[in-house]
């Protein structure tokens, strides 16, 4: 809920009917809508009280703050949720995921995990992979601690989370990392040592076993003036990372309770030992609002569904899902590859090449621009009919691709294809299946048709 | 923290399937999934999924694993449950792609309920008019057993659903991931069927191909249900993972994918409210059901 203008303007100068217009607008009531909508700060107008300037603050503040980790394009940015539920609006900012390591770590353990952060994804036209790496001390000692940063950092812009129970290794650690924004681990024993020591800036996770205990420590955090602040409230299990993550989001969201009102951590490294359950209360993470989610190694096959969920999970529900539209090649698509057209919604994508790269034979798949509605849809509002489906055939020159004239239309829209025949002078229409399952069994029996053709 | 807890109005009635000896209960919450510290979450199922004959749509890896059994559904399923442990049987009839006489089908069914000693789910093909045709002679031959029967469409769940009701039987509704379609079928269905005998089937997709579509359809369907109070979406939800997460590019390339799949998006959905999910293999129902209860 943003704070409205009419609020806003009952604490300006005068209960707002000043109207000095120093602050560059023509009225009061004009201020207070563009501090709004964040379009100017509140420094702009010289007539405001100490107390009104925090009461607006406070107001203007989002219930759950935004916090950055890490810095330049590999940044983490968590926090500032507006919704319980992601059909409510969308989620925000996916999680960051983290592996973790310790400074008592074999050297090839180290240089194994190091070469995972470098692992990417490519999909929906964007390119995602693991943000993080998570630190930990279990030597003891502050030097060798001190080495892993350094070398850490000498070798990866991935973001650092430090973690350490002993004072001295924390900040000997966070000094020699501090250009690079660290998350920096406290518990209720050691943050007396270590907070006046951090800049003001910094971000801090308060790590905690129980939402009680966290809310307390970050209370303390804030009074010692630190803001960004990220919670660890502990979670061991799936019922308890559900129940933690819940009664934090709708602490924050619903009650306004300002210790609870940061972004969450979730160390499924620690809740569990085995890889297949760390790997599934992660997926859980993703699902129920975790903003950091810490492993302890993961597989080429984790890595890539866990960063599919999280795509998943953080897909806008208010904007379709479109692929480039262009035409696509597959299984070493030649002059002989079948030709499949379809709409450019990333699903129908996926699923239709899926099941092509299943078939292991060549085609080229068009996928017309539709802006991202399915077949269907798309057919119904106009926007997948005979002549766009001809224009996208000739603005690509599919005639030039192969040697046959033959195009194949979605199951659903076999009504098209008169139109369509009259559209492209020359080429046979065919209609394939409605379910992109069918299409193996549909390209085997199109090839075999072709072969005794020919 | 007493203060954020909720207590909600809505709440979905316990569903039993089975016959007496053999009986499970599900459903039964007051409260969202796993939400354990605020009420009573719902009990869930593990399915592994079977079909009455040689599963041709399967990827070879799992074909290989279930070599053994999968010419005989009866000791398929047999091996399911005691074996890999499976908490209910999701029988789907393939045999109806060859057009077998529904009586033969129906009989095929029954041998297999008799054969474990958990409920038992069958599942048509989702063509109307093949399922109108099957189901209901399934009903009757297994008059009594208490299976759950499905899919039941918009357009014929007044054939499949009288004859349930008939013989006792629970149903499976189908819709196309809509909560609006859920509704009005739940409605239709309401008006001569017990809305607590309805598992609703809002379709499924895997992680990587739609998974935020089924998880928000089944979270806004079980919020209707517990938070607002909706006695017309007071009903269990199935999860069909088995399938949507083996038919994806990853599971056919490598079966160690194909379990990563099926059990990420089983996990996503039952955080989004599914009662009962099907599973095609065991290892990811260990690796699910290790969670969960
Ligand atoms: S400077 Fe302050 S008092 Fe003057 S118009 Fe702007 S908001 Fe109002």
């Amino acid at each position: 809920m943003p704070a409205k203008a009419s609020d806003i303007q009952k604490l300006l100068p005068e209960s707002g009917k000043k109207n000095c217009k120093e602050c560059g607008l023509a009225t009061c009531f004009a201020f207070a809508m563009k501090v709004a909508n964040a379009g100017i700060s509140l420094e702009k107008c010289t007539y405001l009280s100490a107390e009104s300037k925090a009461q607006l603050e406070d107001m203007l503040r989002p219930p759950i703050s935004l916090v950055t980790i890490g810095q330049g394009a590999r940044a983490v940015v968590i926090g500032d949720e507006e919704v319980m539920f992601r059909h409510q609006k969308t989620f925000l900012r996916p999680p960051g995921l983290a592996l973790q390591m310790a400074d008592t770590d074999s050297e090839e353990a180290v240089a194994a995990k190091l070469a995972k952060l470098a692992w990417q994804m490519e999909r929906l036209e964007k390119v995602s992979r693991f943000d993080l790496v998570a630190l930990k001390c279990s030597s003891g000692d502050s030097k060798r601690y001190a080495a892993l940063v350094q070398r850490v950092m000498a070798e990866t812009d991935a973001g650092l989370i430090l973690l350490a129970d002993n004072a001295d290794c924390l900040l000997l650690a966070y000094e020699a990392s501090k250009a690079r924004n660290p998350l920096v681990c406290v518990t209720a024993d050691n943050y007396l040592q270590v907070a006046s020591r951090l800049d003001k800036s910094a971000a801090v996770c308060a790590r905690a076993a129980g939402l009680e205990a966290a809310a307390d420590l970050a209370g303390k955090l804030l009074e010692l003036g630190l803001e960004n602040l990220v919670l660890d409230p502990g979670s061991a299990s799936l019922a308890d990372l559900v129940r933690d993550q819940t009664m934090i989001r709708r602490a924050a969201l619903q009650h306004k309770f300002r210790p609870l009102g940061f972004p969450t951590i979730f160390f499924a490294a620690a809740a569990a030992s085995d890889p297949d359950r760390q790997l599934l209360l992660a997926v859980a993470g993703i699902a129920k609002y975790a903003g950091i989610i810490v492993l302890d190694d993961v597989s080429p096959e984790a890595f890539q569904v866990l960063l599919m969920a999280r795509q998943d999970i953080y897909t806008d529900p208010r904007v379709a899902p479109t692929v480039e539209s262009k035409v696509y090649s597959f299984n070493e698509a030649d002059q002989s590859a079948a030709v499949l057209v379809t709409t450019n919604f990333a699903l129908t994508y996926y699923a239709v090449a899926g099941e092509t790269e299943n078939s292991k034979l060549p085609v080229y798949l068009l996928c017309q621009d539709t802006g991202g509605l399915c077949v269907l849809a798309a057919w119904s509002t106009g926007k997948f009919v005979p002549e766009t489906i001809a224009e996208m055939v000739k603005k690509q020159a599919v005639a030039d691709k192969v040697t046959h004239k033959q195009l194949v239309l979605p199951g659903y829209v076999a009504r098209l294809k008169g139109e369509l025949e009259d559209e492209l002078p020359g080429w046979e229409i065919l209609v394939g299946p409605r379910e992109a399952a069918d299409l193996p069994k549909f390209l085997q029996e199109l090839k075999k048709r072709r072969d005794s053709a020919a | 923290m007493g203060k954020f807890l909720e207590k909600y109005p809505g709440e979905i009635k316990e569903l039993r399937l089975g016959t007496e000896g053999k009986q499970a209960v599900l459903g039964g919450q007051n409260t969202l999934p796993f939400h354990f510290f605020e009420g009573r979450p719902g009990k869930l199922k593990l399915a592994l999924e079977v079909t009455d004959s040689e599963p041709s749509d399967w990827t070879p890896a799992l074909q290989e694993f279930y070599a053994d059994v999968k010419s005989s559904p009866v000791e398929w399923a047999r091996k399911c449950v005691d074996v890999f442990g499976a908490e209910m049987i999701f029988l789907s009839l393939n045999s109806m792609e060859k057009d077998l006489p529904a009586a033969e089908i129906a009989a095929g069914v029954k041998r297999v309920a008799e054969a474990v000693r958990v409920p038992l789910a069958v599942f048509g093909l989702g063509e109307k008019e093949k399922d109108a045709a099957v189901l209901p002679v399934v009903a009757s031959v297994c008059s009594g057993m208490n299976l759950l029967l499905g899919p039941v469409l918009k357009d014929n769940c007044q054939e499949i659903a009288a004859a349930a009701l008939e013989h006792g039987h629970a149903v499976i509704a189908q819709i196309p991931m809509d909560i609006n379609l859920a509704k009005d079928l739940n409605i239709r269905l309401g008006k001569f069927f017990p809305l607590d005998r309805v598992v609703i089937d809002p379709l499924t997709c895997a992680v990587g191909y739609g998974l935020e579509y089924a998880f928000s359809t089944m979270e806004r369907i079980r919020l209707s249900a517990v938070v607002h109070d909706d006695k017309t979406l007071q009903s269990p939800l199935i999860a069909r993972v088995g399938k949507e997460a083996w038919k994806t590019k990853e599971a056919v390339q490598d079966a160690g994918k194909g379990v990563l799949w099926e059990t990420a998006t089983a996990f996503t959905l039952l955080l989004a409210g599914a009662d009962i999910v099907t599973l095609r293999h065991p290892e990811s129902l260990q690796r699910v059901r290790a969670l969960v209860h």
